[in-house]
């Protein structure tokens, strides 16, 4: 009995009872016969007959549990019945094997990098019960300085309370703290990254995080070694001391454990290393590691640059906190908003104004910062839906593959129809074999996926201001995805031909027999392949149109005019701290030390030209003020960006001067008010219109007294981006500490590396220089988003493409064999090669056509949802759409060429044989 | 022989019927073992029937509705290659059950 009857029968078990019942009668009826024929009448006859049975209900019980026993015995008889057939045919297990590999690892691969960024939770105690503070208000606040190292993550924008941020001050922080009502536990935290660290006479750079007492016994984790740091800790007479993470403490102190109760150096003060954190905790910010966790109260030591713990009006800290047990999210939101506003609309230090109607919003923080979750949600989304319809041309290339493998089978399944299997457990045993195929074809995909989405991380890692430090180990979910995956694609790509290919007319198919000839594209099944084909030429169309406009969105920006020139550029940074200067500090021995280091450069081999700004252009960073006349008012006032630079900025970095002049050395030594200044000509034009702006001044902000005189104008050169407009631009002269140089050389610039080492150790041997890189290595760092996505979907869609492709010569080689009497036939009549040719290439190429048309619809359906990432290039640039339609057919072409050849050589006296 | 004992041999004596017999019906099985036992075995049709699905279910026997000579409908059963193998095993492993149960009498006698 088949195991799919069996099935049913558990449910309908009064089918088993008609048939078991049907038996017996008829082993009763025999048995009355006989007994008949030895001399009973006939009442005796049958009762003698049944008695020998006992009771019939309970046999029939034993009858039908003999069948639900045998269930499982039944399930892995088909697998390796499956397994078996796939061993006969190594060459189809294969291919079908490795093109679902790549369809389920490239998903899995996107997924994992998904679950890494976006969906783990953090190593903590209850993460879901930790939140994260928000303010929201009508207007921004006026503050005296405010940082926001991240954006609030998940709060939906509100048009009410269009303003909003995480960052608050620490006497607010104070005040939140204090309402023991309402949170259980609460903290304040800023990174602070970028702390010098001296171990053995070397500096290195290590990533600090600056954390108020509470903060390990908020978020609930422990340390793995010594303890955590405590509110003893945070106190502004407290000894300094520091938690190391695990892997910082692996990889730079060895994992010694005697560094509990040491002595490390940060930014030249001494920290007791308290404890080790445990090895899961990176920190709150998901990818992002921290390396040394101190207390807020030593930010004197090493964040100077951050506002005072007084200060009620610079907001720079962030809280996240637990509630009590017995209040509501929303009760606590309407507590804490009443506290908020009334701290910051009165006083001599309010922010808002009181019809600001500021508010504090609780967001979940389980999954703790989005950094990485901002940067990257958009291109993992668009990578994700290309490698979904990856596997979906993947399923439907290996349906066809098993589409024609059942019809080749048809004889096999018409045998066993014939000796009294079901369709339904020929079916099962099709859907068991493209289930086993899935899941081999997903342990690969793993394989795939773990080495791909690592190769990614370090890819993200290398191209990010810090590193990222991600873990794309598949874990729970992600397997849990892949066999989903798995699965779904198995169903996908079974079952079609699993009903299908169970739908034989016994007769022919068991002779053997060609199917009926021979109509184009004949028969219902052959049909369904060439849908299947037209699907993964449609789908194709769609990723390859995809990856043609983000590919030419890279070509733009990287062949854009950024007006200067961008070749031979060496770009560093010298790090001054460490040498007794302060950083930001406007004081007159950084200014000279810049200087010398600029006179010394410029006598390196090849050196053409050197400067010094406060940015390096293209790095992503800018300062960005308010402009105006100093006469007008505030209203008028426009923003534009701000870089301070060097001497001879502009003939190093080759930016026109349009009109007067650039900054002289005599500038950089008076003291003269209002500053020389040289703006571009967006600024020119935005400011002074037609009129001359030689000799006019600017204010900046809200103040009076004219701050700046323009001495010169220059072209317009793009700044912290390559995607947005260059905006109106002020270049002023830079005369604090710490400097990032620009060398113009005349070769290779990255070949005067050792020499610039050199010069600046011989100068002082306490200066850091790092960051080396070429201006071209800096603008391909500021478009690593585009770059990777452009990689990869092209990645993608070459890989769509060959799929297509492949599903396309597959059907066209199975179309001519089964056509191969009719092909001999037309030559016997008198038909040309030629036309032959042309009969099987037209065949492919209408599919192909049809197929381009869809996907040319779909791609102008979706590519809209990645007109955010493009740039230079509308989402349905008919360019882009004609380019890949025209590649995908010469593709096909080829694809269907292959095969067409074949049929050129059929042998018509061969093929009249055949059978 | 008792009933328990029967039992347990069972499938032996329907596989070795099969294999004598070709194709037969239960009720044939049943008539055939009490005829080749001279009347000394008789099968109990209450527990023929479990031990015939199990076996066809272990892919030892297979089954067919056929028409008998009388022609009534009936399930024919035969051994399949598994159920010839089944069965080589089953009468070695009764010899041996035959060899210790007679040494044991015989141990008993003496």
């Amino acid at each position: 009995m088949s195991i799919f009857r069996r099935i049913t029968n558990l449910f309908h078990r009064s089918k088993l009872d008609q048939e078991i019942d049907a038996e017996l009668r008829s082993h009763i009826e025999m048995r009355t016969a006989d007994n008949i024929a030895i001399g009973m009448s006939p009442q005796e006859a049958r009762r003698q007959a049944a008695l020998r049975f006992g009771s019939q209900a309970a046999m029939k019980e034993r009858v039908i549990a003999a069948d639900a026993h045998m269930l499982l015995d039944s399930i892995w008889q088909d697998l390796r019945y499956a397994l078996r057939m796939l061993r006969k045919s190594p060459g189809f297990t294969a291919v079908a094997i490795l093109t679902l590999a790549l369809g389920i690892g490239a998903n899995t691969a996107i997924f994992s990098l998904i679950d890494a960024v976006m969906l783990r939770s953090l190593p903590i105690r209850n993460p879901q019960q930790l939140i994260l503070l928000e303010w929201r208000a009508v207007h921004e606040p006026s503050t005296n300085s405010s940082y926001n190292w991240y954006s609030c993550p998940g709060a939906p924008t509100i048009p009410a309370a269009p303003a909003g941020g995480c960052s608050f001050s620490y006497p607010m922080f104070e005040q939140l703290r204090s309402r023991q009502d309402i949170f259980s536990t609460i903290c304040a935290f800023i990174a602070a990254p970028q702390e010098h660290l001296s171990t053995n006479g070397s500096v290195s750079m290590a990533n600090g995080f600056l954390v108020s007492g509470n903060f390990f016994a908020t978020l609930g984790t422990r340390a793995i070694l010594g303890r955590t740091l405590e509110p003893a800790d945070d106190q502004p007479n407290s000894q300094p001391a520091a938690m190391l993470s695990y892997a910082f403490w692996k990889s730079r102190f060895g994992g010694d454990h005697s560094i509990i109760g040491k002595p490390i150096l940060l930014e030249k003060t001494s920290f007791t290393v308290v404890g080790i954190t445990a090895p899961g905790f990176i920190g709150i910010d998901p990818g992002l590691p921290v390396d040394v966790w101190m207390p807020l109260s030593s930010q004197t030591y090493v964040a100077p640059y951050f506002p005072k713990r007084t200060a009620a009006n610079s907001t720079w800290l962030e809280v996240m906190a637990r509630l009590n047990p017995g209040i509501s999210r929303s009760q606590a939101q309407s507590a804490l908003s009443v506290l908020f506003a009334n701290a910051t609309t009165t006083g001599p230090t309010a922010m808002f104004k009181s019809n600001d109607s500021p508010r504090i919003e609780l967001i979940s923080a389980a999954r703790g910062l989005t950094s990485l979750r901002r940067e990257f949600s958009q291109p993992l989304f668009v990578l994700m839906a290309c490698v979904g319809i990856i596997l979906l041309i993947a399923c439907a290339n290996v349906g066809g593959l098993f589409l024609a493998r059942a019809s080749a089978r048809r004889q096999e399944i018409a045998m066993r129809l014939t000796l009294g299997a079901t369709r339904g457990r020929v079916a099962r045993q099709l859907l068991t074999e493209s289930l086993l195929t899935s899941l081999l074809g997903a342990a690969l995909g793993i394989v795939i996926a773990y080495w791909s989405a690592s190769a990614l991380a370090a890819f993200l890692s290398a191209n990010w201001y810090s590193s990222i430090d991600l873990d794309v180990r598949p874990d729970g979910l992600v397997l849990a995805f892949t066999i989903g995956v798995a699965v779904f694609a198995a169903v996908l790509f079974g079952l079609a031909p699993a009903l299908h290919g169970t739908r034989v007319d016994l007769g022919p198919a068991i002779k053997g027999a060609a199917s009926k000839p021979l109509a184009l594209f004949g028969g219902r099944r052959l049909a369904f392949g060439s849908v299947l084909v037209v699907a993964q030429v449609a789908l194709s169309i769609v990723v390859l149109a995809g990856a043609g406009l983000l590919g030419r969105t890279l070509i733009n920006l990287e062949q854009m005019n950024v007006g200067f020139e961008t070749d031979h550029l060496l770009l560093f940074s010298v790090d001054m701290t460490m040498a007794g200067y302060r950083m930001f500090g406007d004081d007159a021995r950084g200014y000279q030390l810049e200087r010398d280091l600029q006179t010394r450069f410029a006598t390196l081999p090849s050196v053409t030209s050197v400067s010094y700004s406060m940015v390096p252009l293209l790095s992503g960073g800018s300062m960005t003020n308010d402009f105006k006349f100093p006469d007008a008012p505030l209203s008028s006032s426009f923003s534009g960006d701000e870089l301070p630079v060097g001497p001879d900025f502009f003939e190093t970095m080759r930016i026109p001067l349009l009109s007067g002049r650039t900054f002289t050395a005599a500038d950089f030594q008076s003291s003269v008010k209002p500053k020389p200044a040289i703006i571009n000509q967006s600024f020119a034009k935005r400011l002074f219109g037609n009129e001359n702006p030689l000799g006019r001044s600017i204010s900046e902000g809200d103040s009076k007294t004219a701050q700046w005189q323009v001495v010169g104008v220059v072209g317009d050169a793009k700044y912290d981006s390559l995607r947005e407009a260059i905006a109106p631009t002020i270049y002023t002269m830079k005369k604090n500490s710490g400097a990032e140089f620009e060398l113009r050389t005349k070769s290779n610039p990255t070949a005067l590396i050792p020499s610039v080492r050199d010069a600046v150790n011989h100068l002082n041997s306490s200066l850091l220089v790092s960051d080396f890189k070429t201006q071209t290595e800096q603008i391909d760092q500021l478009l690593y988003q585009e770059r990777l996505v452009a990689g990869l979907s092209f990645l993608f869609g070459a890989l769509s493409l060959l799929l297509a492709c492949i599903g396309l010569y597959g059907l066209l080689c199975y179309e001519i064999v089964r056509r191969t009497r009719e092909l001999g036939i037309r030559l016997a009549l008198g038909a040309q090669r030629r036309d032959l040719l042309r009969l099987v290439v037209g065949q492919g190429i209408f599919l192909v056509l049809i197929g381009v048309a869809i996907g040319i619809g779909a791609a102008i359906g979706v590519t809209r949802f990645v007109s955010s990432m493009l740039y230079g290039v509308h989402a349905t640039d008919p360019l882009t759409f004609a380019a890949v339609s025209l590649l995908l057919l010469g593709t096909a072409l080829l694809a269907c060429y292959i095969p067409a050849r074949r049929a050129m050589k059929v042998d018509p006296m061969i093929a009249l044989r055949y059978e | 022989m008792a009933k328990n004992d029967l039992q347990g041999s069972l499938d032996l004596l329907v596989l070795k019927t099969l294999s004598q017999m070709g194709e037969l019906h239960g009720y044939g099985i049943v008539l055939h073992i009490q005829r080749a036992s001279d009347e000394l075995l008789s099968v109990e049709e209450g527990s023929l029937y479990p031990a015939l699905h199990r076996m066809e279910q272990s892919g030892w026997i297979r089954s067919e509705w056929k028409l008998t000579d009388t022609n009534r409908k009936a399930k024919y059963y035969r051994l399949t290659a598994a159920g010839q193998k089944e069965l080589r095993k089953a009468e070695e492993s009764f010899a041996q059950l035959v060899k210790g149960v007679r040494a044991v009498l015989r141990h008993a006698q003496g």
